[in-house]
C-alpha cells in the first residue's frame, strides 16, 4: 500500500495547508470580532449641509435628530438655539433666515447628536448622507461599492462620494433623482442601500440595508398616451422641469406628471437617450442620469405604460 | 474462479454516497425548517437561499451515488476503477459547482438586525480554482491504489493476466535465495527475452 499511502498523506497536507494559508486570515477576524460588533449600522452626525436644505427640509432632518429629547440646541454660524419637537418649524425657518451655510445639533451635554440619514433635497433630486458602521473585517476588505437601489429594477444609484474614516465607518454620499426614485416606488420596488465588499478580492458580501419606505402608498396611472403620473409623494413637494429634450415633469401636491408632449413619456426620453445624456433639470438645479440609470427608468416606465393600458 | 466485478460493493459504495451526498444535506434541510428539534430559534432569518442549496446538493447527489457505484464495482487494482475514479472525481467537483450556484450566491441568507432587512449574498470565484486543483490531486491516489493492488488483482482474478505481469515485472524478490551473479543474469534475460517470448494471448502462457 506504499503508493497509495504516500499519495494519500501528500494529498492530506496540501488540503491543510490550503485551509490554513486561504482560511485561517477569515477565521482570525471572526474569531477576533466581538458578538456586538457584528452590527451594520447606518448612522450619521447631525451635522448639516444648509445649501442643499429649505426650511421643510431642516425641519424633518432636525426632528429625526432630536427624537423628542429635551434640551437640544442647534448651532449655527454664530448662533445657537434651544430646539424640541413643539417649536422645530420656527426654529428652522429662523435657521434657514439667518443664511447661515452648516448647522449642528447637540444634546443638552453638548454631544452631538446622530440620526440614521440626513436628507438633504433640491428641485430635481434627494441627496442621502450616510454613516455605514461594518464589523472591524473592514481592515482586511479591499473595495467597497455602495449604492441605493430598488428591489426588482436595474435602478440603481452609485454613491458620489465614499470615504472610510475611524477604521469600520464608511461616510457614504447619494444624489437620488426624485424621478427615478418615485418611478421605482410605483413599481412597487422596496429602496434599500447597497454596501458590496470586495474581501481581499476573493469573496464578496453583499449587505442589502432596506430603507423600509411604504410603496403601498405610491400608485402609477397614465392620463392619455402622451401623460404618466404617480401619486403618493410627499405632499409639500412643488416643482417643474424637463427630462431630457423631450419630457416635461411637475411635481405638485403629492402628484408627479411626466409629459411625453405626444407620444409615450418612456418613448420620449428614449429619444433623448438618443442624443446622448439625459439630464433632470429645473431652475438652476440639474442632473444628468448615467446611461444606466436612464435605460432603468425607460424600461421601469415601459412596463409601468403597459400595466397601466398607455401604448409603448 | 472468483467474479472480476462486485455487485454488492458497488452497491456499498452508492449506499454511502447517497447517505453522505443525499442523507445529509436532507438532515441539515429538516433542522434549519424545524429548529425547535435542536432547540434554535431561527425566526429572524431567511433561509431561502440555504434552502436552494441544499436541494441542488440533493438534486445532483443522485447522481455522485451512481457514480460511486461503478468505484465499487470494479476492485481495487482494476484499469476501469481509475476511470470509474475520475469520472467520479470530476462529478464530484461538477456537483461543487452546482451545489455553489457556479460561485454565486446571492441572497444567500437574511435577517433583520436593528430593525432593518440585511440580506447577505456571496460571491465566491477563488474557491472554484481550489477545488479544482484539490480534485486535480486526487489521481495520484487513484494511481498509487491501482499499482499498490495490480499484483493482487490479477493473481485472483485474471491469471492469464498474471502471468504476463510478472514476465514484464521482473523483481529481486523473488529470487533472493539466488545469487547476485544469477539474479542479475535473470534480470538481463526477461529484459532482453520480453519481446521474443511474451505470450500474445491467454492460451499461449508457458
Amino acid at each position: 500500500m506504499k503508493a497509495e499511502t504516500t499519495a494519500r498523506t501528500f494529498y492530506s497536507v496540501v488540503v491543510v495547508a490550503v485551509v490554513v494559508i486561504l482560511f485561517a486570515p477569515l477565521a482570525s477576524a471572526l474569531l477576533n470580532v466581538s458578538g456586538n460588533q457584528w452590527d451594520v449600522e447606518i448612522s450619521t452626525e447631525s451635522e448639516y449641509d444648509l445649501t442643499w436644505m429649505d426650511t421643510g427640509c431642516l425641519s424633518s432632518n432636525l426632528t429625526e435628530a432630536i427624537k423628542g429629547q429635551t434640551g437640544c440646541r442647534i448651532l449655527y454660524g454664530e448662533h445657537s438655539d434651544e430646539v424640541n419637537t413643539s417649536n422645530v418649524s420656527a426654529v428652522s425657518q429662523k435657521v434657514m433666515d439667518s443664511g447661515a451655510l452648516k448647522a449642528k445639533v447637540v444634546d443638552a451635554n453638548g454631544n452631538t447628536l446622530k440620526q440614521e440619514s440626513i436628507t438633504y433635497r433640491n428641485a430635481v433630486a434627494e441627496r442621502t448622507v450616510m454613516d455605514i458602521y461594518v464589523p472591524d473585517l473592514i481592515s482586511s476588505i479591499s473595495s467597497i461599492d455602495l449604492v441605493i437601489g430598488y428591489k426588482g429594477s436595474e435602478i440603481v444609484v452609485p454613491a458620489t462620494s465614499s470615504n472610510v474614516k475611524e477604521g469600520n465607518v464608511v461616510h457614504a454620499d447619494f444624489i437620488t433623482p426624485y424621478v427615478l426614485k418615485y418611478v421605482a416606488l410605483a413599481y412597487g420596488c422596496d429602496e434599500y442601500v447597497g454596501i458590496h465588499m470586495n474581501y481581499e478580492s476573493n469573496m464578496k458580501f453583499n449587505v442589502d440595508v432596506d430603507t423600509e419606505i411604504d410603496t403601498s402608498n405610491y400608485r402609477f396611472s397614465t392620463n392619455g398616451l402622451d401623460r404618466d403620473i404617480v401619486t403618493g409623494l410627499p405632499a409639500e413637494q412643488t416643482c417643474a422641469g424637463s427630462i431630457g429634450g423631450y419630457t416635461g415633469f411637475t411635481i405638485n401636491g403629492g402628484t408627479m406628471e411626466i409629459d411625453g408632449r405626444n407620444t409615450n413619456p418612456s418613448a420620449s426620453i428614449r429619444n433623448s437617450m438618443d442624443k446622448g445624456k439625459v439630464t433632470i433639470a429645473s431652475g438652476s438645479d440639474s442632473i444628468t442620469l448615467s446611461d444606466d440609470s436612464a435605460k432603468a427608468l425607460v424600461k421601469v416606465l415601459e412596463e409601468l405604460e403597459k400595466k397601466a393600458g398607455g401604448k409603448s | 474462479m472468483p467474479r472480476k466485478h462486485s455487485v454488492a460493493r458497488g452497491i456499498l459504495y452508492a449506499a454511502f454516497a447517497a447517505l453522505l451526498y443525499i442523507g445529509v444535506p436532507y438532515a441539515i434541510d429538516m433542522v434549519l425548517k424545524d429548529p425547535s428539534i435542536v432547540g434554535w430559534d431561527l425566526s429572524d432569518f431567511q433561509l431561502q437561499g440555504v434552502f436552494d442549496m441544499l436541494t441542488r446538493a440533493m438534486r445532483f447527489g443522485i447522481v455522485m451515488a451512481a457514480l460511486y457505484f461503478f468505484v465499487g464495482f470494479f476492485r481495487k487494482g482494476d484499469k476501469m476503477r481509475i476511470v470509474a475514479q475520475t469520472v467520479t472525481m470530476i462529478g464530484n467537483y461538477v456537483w461543487f459547482l452546482y451545489l455553489v450556484n457556479f460561485g454565486n450566491l446571492e441572497d444567500f441568507v437574511s435577517f433583520r438586525l436593528n430593525g432593518s432587512e440585511i440580506a447577505v449574498g456571496v460571491v465566491v470565484t477563488w474557491l472554484m480554482g481550489v477545488m479544482a486543483l484539490l480534485n486535480l490531486l486526487k489521481i495520484p491516489i487513484f494511481y498509487g491504489q491501482y499499482w499498490d493492488n495490480r499484483e493482487e488483482f490479477l493473481r485472483k482474478y485474471d491469471p492469464d493476466g498474471f502471468e504476463v505481469y510478472k514476465l514484464s515485472h521482473y523483481s529481486d524478490e523473488d529470487y533472493e535465495a539466488d545469487s547476485k551473479e544469477k539474479r542479475r543474469r535473470r534480470r538481463w534475460e526477461s529484459t532482453s527475452e520480453r519481446s521474443t517470448r511474451r505470450p500474445k494471448g491467454p492460451a499461449a502462457t508457458e
